[in-house]
């Protein structure tokens, strides 16, 4: 596993996110800035600056119609045309800053987790909210949504991540044993495994029902971000201290760790072959890596 | 000389296109005004004063005032480092600062915050409540009344701080009853776009389209336009055209090297965009401004409220400001001493407050009015030294507080005024001592 930096983009502030079109020609990235800028790939032009939220900008990502989808700290949830432009539809019902948010990779299901301790639904096709899942009993810093589309995992400050059911908008269970906030959570693509990282410097894989399997050997760090290669073969975390840490999930085993910003990794992601990755850092950068896997 | 008037001038160059290229943000007054006042004053100085205006109040903590013996809690994620002044640590995110120690004073136990997220307290030494009728006047609008201008005849007065939106951190100085013709020049504030026939004060940046409207502007007014208006409209119009301030807030005429070493900056508010930018230019403005006359500079820097999560922990925010500011602040004072400058020119760098011992729950550090710190350079001070302790947690003085208005009495001493005897005359005309009698430049400074 080898990675190496092909671009480098910058916010005028923070960087929270970043997300490839379905096609890796685009990025779209999102900052504290208040923005979102999409870029062209493999190029590296700016093609658009995307404004209209009134605050940081803590999630960006594709939905499966090619729509962005954005999700920031003024409490809302916005959707955005593929090239830019004006926003044409806004979500809001969170009481608090929202901190995290994921799109389902098919259908139009967003879910988002905030400073009201709750993880919400939303459905871009029919622009209504769907759910409401409360329990945490912390702010919540991570959500992510299952490739299968049946669950939710999510994470926060009572340190715990939780697994909830999509069709019944219930807690499947809750995970215990961080010692600190949970910062990510991430599903594996092939429906196997739950991952939560956690600012106590741990990654735990879990079953997709909760089971707990291993934690990972981990570099002494406290961890931000986390995310699997689209083939599941990778996990990737983003680390506090700028590095990134990739381990191979079915052995537990590290097999890279590289100096990759300097400031907190906000935000990691594959593209859809997982040909590259993108991270985003606190140091208003996000890079664009290659990589390379024998 | 109204601002109001439209009245075009028989061949079409209108009173009001010169009123708006005379009209600085100087809560009305129009700088034809200001050179009929200045030109009153005889008094001259060289010295001269630059305050870099931390918004939001500074982690002393973090910064400047480590606290290695507290509970991880609230000494934090940072680890001192030594300085070139022996037994004095600083935060390890500040190493070039940390060589240059020896030209710094840090004040460690600053006290009498009013605990306001404002630029006021900083800018006058006092707080907002009770003021003298008139306001009490900042220290560049007191500066300005009793010294004017320099004998280069260059504004006395400039704050170089944005428009923010958190409005009260972009407060440049107020005049107070020092009277409204000595308002600062903002340059960089919406409401003071010098409007050239089109020709924006942000175009400073690109000179020749500067230089273009300008020559527009003087083909116009050798048309006779200006003929029969008063000599302080051709001198305000002279002052406007001049290379002076012009060249002083042109940075394209900087040495491209000298603007890379001080690191340029984001021209980006700060944090979530209600504060100013970290916009090191600034400060090489500064120097600018005050290598050419000016006798007070006033610049809002960076947002150092750091409250936590959603918007960043207190470590990551400073990990994003210090080495900006490290780099910024030592090319400054590094700049001032190669040009000679630094024993007249004092350098004050301060927020409105510190911040909690306690790291809350979201990883920040909230208001702590009840202690803050300062840096102080150059102005003939004796540097080198610490001024001030707080206790284990750094939660309060332990060994000599000192008052915001202490380290006024200072610059004003530095900069050939005695705050102990020089008054200004309040809006009701009573004499009024610009700090508190009380309080004396720092002994240990001066």
């Amino acid at each position: 596993m080898r990675l190496e930096k092909q671009h480098s983009f910058t916010h005028g502030n923070s960087a929270y996110s970043a997300a490839f079109s379905a096609k890796s020609d685009r990025l779209a990235t999102a900052s504290l800035d208040n923005t979102v800028k999409l870029w062209s790939l493999p190029a590296g032009e700016l093609l658009a600056t995307l404004k209209g939220h009134g605050d940081g900008v803590c999630f960006v990502g594709y939905l499966a119609d090619g729509r962005i989808c954005t999700a920031s700290m003024d409490r809302s949830i916005r959707l955005w045309p593929a090239d830019g432009g004006n926003f044409t539809q806004t979500f809001t019902g969170h009481q608090g800053y929202i901190t995290s948010a994921a799109v389902a990779q098919s259908g139009g299901l967003i879910a988002s987790g905030g400073f009201d301790m709750t993880v919400r639904l939303w459905d871009a096709g029919s622009n209504q909210a769907v759910g409401e899942l409360t329990g945490h009993t912390g702010n919540v810093q991570a959500v992510a949504l299952s490739a299968n589309g049946k669950l939710a995992a999510s994470g926060g400050d009572d340190q715990t991540a939780r697994i909830w059911n999509l069709e019944t908008k219930s807690l499947v269970k809750t995970l215990a044993g961080h010692t600190r906030t949970v910062e990510g959570v991430a599903f594996s693509p092939d429906d196997r495994w739950l991952v939560s990282a956690g600012a106590d410097g741990s990654l735990k894989l879990w079953t997709m029902t909760g089971d707990p399997l291993k934690s990972l050997d981990a570099p002494e760090d406290r961890y931000k971000s986390v995310t699997f290669s689209p083939d599941s073969r990778w996990l990737v975390g983003g680390a506090m201290s700028g590095e990134l840490h990739i381990w191979n999930p079915a052995t537990g085993e590290l097999a890279l760790s590289v100096p990759a910003h300097k400031n907190s990794i906000y935000g990691v992601t594959f593209n859809p072959d997982g040909t590259l990755l993108a991270s985003s850092g606190y140091d208003r950068t996000i890079h664009v890596w290659s990589v390379m896997t024998e | 000389m109204s601002a109001g008037n439209h009245a075009p001038f028989c061949d079409g160059f209108s009173r009001r296109s010169l009123l708006q290229a005379g009209t600085l943000a100087m809560g009305g007054i129009s700088l034809p005004q200001l050179l009929q006042l200045e030109a009153a004053s005889g008094k001259t100085s060289q010295k001269s004063i630059i305050m870099v205006f931390l918004s939001g109040g500074p982690p002393h903590q973090d910064m400047v005032d480590l606290k290695m013996d507290a509970p991880l809690e609230i000494r934090g994620e940072f680890k001192p480092i030594h300085t070139n002044v022996p037994g004095l640590e600083i935060c390890e995110h500040l190493p070039q600062l940390a060589q240059r120690m020896d030209r710094l004073a840090v004040i460690r136990s600053l006290v009498g915050s009013e605990g306001r997220h404002a630029a006021f307290q900083c800018m006058t030494g006092h707080g907002i409540n009770n003021q003298p009728p008139g306001g009490w006047p900042s220290l560049g609008s007191a500066v300005s009344k009793i010294q004017g201008p320099s004998p280069s005849g260059m504004l006395p007065f400039v704050g170089l701080s944005t428009r923010m939106g958190n409005v009260p951190w972009g407060d440049p100085g107020q005049p107070g009853f020092a009277g409204q013709a000595h308002a600062p020049f903002c340059p960089n504030a919406e409401q003071a776009q010098l409007n050239l026939n089109g020709v924006s004060l942000d175009q400073l940046r690109n000179r020749k389209a500067l230089l273009d409207g300008i020559d527009k502007l003087q083909r116009d007014a050798d048309s006779g336009a200006l003929e029969g208006l008063s000599k302080n409209y051709q001198n305000a119009f002279g002052l406007l055209t001049s290379s002076k301030l012009m060249d002083a807030l042109d940075l394209e005429q900087e040495d491209p090297k000298v603007r890379d070493w001080y690191g340029r900056g984001a021209r980006e508010n700060a944090g979530y965009g209600d504060a100013g930018p970290l916009m090191n230019d600034y400060l090489l403005a500064a120097r600018r401004l005050v290598e050419s006359g000016v006798r007070v500079v006033t610049l809002a820097y960076g947002r150092w409220d750091w409250h936590g999560r959603p918007h960043g922990t207190n470590f990551e925010n400073a990990r994003d400001h210090l080495p900006v500011f490290d780099q910024g602040l030592c090319a400054l004072l590094d700049d001032l001493k190669e040009r000679g400058m630094d024993q007249d020119t004092s350098v004050v760098v301060w927020g409105e407050f510190g911040r909690t011992p306690v790291i809350n729950k979201n990883g920040g550090r909230d208001h702590w009015p009840q202690v803050g710190c300062a840096l102080l350079a150059g102005g003939g001070m004796r540097t080198g030294q610490v001024i001030g302790a707080t206790n284990k947690l750094g939660e309060y003085p332990v060994d000599r507080p000192v008052h915001f208005q202490e380290i006024f009495a200072t610059l004003y001493q530095n900069i050939g005024i005695d705050p102990t005897t020089a008054t200004l005359p309040d809006r009701g005309g009573r004499p009024t001592f610009l700090i508190d009698p009380i309080y004396a430049p720092l002994p240990e400074l001066v």
